[in-house]
């Protein structure tokens, strides 16, 4: 029976330190010593060491992490619903992005996704030039109205044009506009490149827009599509020097554009 | 919150491994409701997990782990546990109006009990530590790193509300 003052035995928290292993060394000596006779304290002791045994056992760590990792992962939608819960305005403001981002795919969508309308329209080739195993179709977009377009149409800063192709079977494309002053802005490969744009379907095709600048040049749009792949630095380089040493020098007349297999031009004018 | 990654694992299987039980008795003893007391000692490692870095450099593992038991466990009492607690103290309150007493310091620590609520986050851990942990002043100081002159307000101050309740019902 342990008869020393309460004042002397060690404080719970160092005994509960002492009983892991964790208390600081100038204690520990001092507890070793004071429990060789306080039964008190070797009870205390015994206990804690018997609640840890059975703590392990009957809750193992696995459990714990399993449990840990299960309530990490549903922090986030934690996170999502509580940014919702939290206040009526929040959630007029989510609404209206939802409905602007609605409404955004909704005005793009024929720029995004012309599948459907090509399959309603049908087979149709554009302009005099026939580009064989291929067909394709522009579209125009003029603030909100979005139209096909068959002859050279009357451009703004601001309107998009976008080339829809349907293949038969893998074709190498190049597209690009070429100006007055011979420059030439790439759309499809990007870049200046040795290398055509290889699609083997409608889906490969980069969709992007092209948007027109303040330019108020007239442009051509050219279109190749082979076959078999060719270059289209090589073939821009032509088109320039054909224009360049062209007689009549009317841009807006097809004339001087060299006659070669598997390509197509447009002109595009530009609103004063 | 980030992923846990495997250093982060080993951590806190260490920590629960060796602290653990150590957790659960003193969210027990504050909640004393052994189903709110294993939901405390998931939320203490999930703080050790979101505190990973802070906790492998914490000098006193066993304090730190008992300063966040007491926080969760009096969150969670502040929230929509409160009204449970209450009825319970209204127990203890009645126990300890019914029986003798003999253990000065343990009518002390039940009286305590029932006031730890009631006081601000400082003044909890000090009351813990004094009369549960039963650690002198020097050592709290220590612990939690507060003056000698923070630690003596605070004392002061649970020594008024516990002398309080024992004259009002003596």
């Amino acid at each position: 029976m342990n008869t020393q003052p309460k004042d002397l035995h060690p404080a719970l928290y160092d005994l509960d330190c002492y009983s892991v292993g964790k208390c600081p060394p100038v204690l520990e000596a001092d507890i070793s010593l004071h429990l060789k006779t306080c039964l008190e304290c070797q009870n205390y002791l015994s206990e804690l060491k018997q609640s840890h045994v059975a703590f392990l056992q009957k809750q193992p760590t696995d459990r714990l992490i399993q449990t840990l990792r299960l309530r990490k992962s549903q922090t986030w939608f934690n996170l999502f619903n509580d940014w919702f819960a939290l206040s009526n305005q929040r959630l007029i403001w989510a609404t209206a992005v939802v409905l602007l981002i609605t409404g955004s795919i909704f005005i793009l969508r024929p720029f995004s996704n012309d599948n459907k309308l090509e399959k309603s329209a049908g087979v149709r080739l554009m302009g005099q030039k026939q580009i064989e195993n291929s067909l394709f179709r522009l579209f125009l977009r003029q603030g909100t109205v979005i139209q096909e377009i068959s002859q050279s149409p009357t451009v703004k800063a601001g309107d998009a044009l976008q080339i829809n192709f349907t293949v038969t079977k893998p074709q190498y494309v190049a597209v690009f506009f070429l100006d007055e002053s011979a420059t030439i802005n790439w759309v499809i490969p990007t870049t200046a490149t040795n290398h055509a744009f290889l699609i083997n379907n409608d889906d490969m095709l980069p969709r992007h827009s092209m948007v027109f600048d303040q330019s108020k040049t007239t442009e051509r749009l050219f279109v190749i599509i082979r076959d078999q792949i060719f270059s289209p630095i090589d073939l821009s380089q032509k088109i320039i020097n054909s224009w360049r040493t062209s007689p009549h020098k009317n841009f807006n007349t097809d004339d001087w554009i060299p006659h070669e297999p598997g390509w197509w031009s447009m002109v595009i004018y530009k609103q004063p | 919150m980030r992923r846990m990654d495997s250093r982060q694992e080993a951590l806190i299987r260490r920590a629960y491994e060796t602290y653990g039980h150590l957790v659960l008795r003193r969210c027990q003893l504050l909640l004393r409701d052994p189903d709110l007391a294993q939901d405390a000692l998931q939320e203490v490692f999930m703080r050790v997990f979101k505190y990973s870095e802070k906790f492998k450099e914490v000098q006193a593992p066993i304090a730190w782990l008992y300063r966040v038991s007491t926080n969760v466990c009096f969150t969670m009492l502040s929230q929509n546990k409160r009204k449970k607690y209450q009825q319970e103290e209204d127990a203890l309150t009645q126990d300890l109006m019914n029986s003798n007493v003999a253990n000065a310091a343990l009518g002390e620590k039940a009286i305590l009990m029932k006031f730890l609520q009631e006081f601000d986050e400082k003044t909890r851990t000090v009351a813990l530590l004094h009369l549960v942990d039963e650690l002198p002043q020097e050592r709290i100081g220590e612990l939690t790193g507060w003056s000698r002159q923070t630690i003596n307000k605070k004392l002061k101050k649970i020594n008024q509300v516990v002398e309080a309740y024992q004259r009002k019902f003596q």
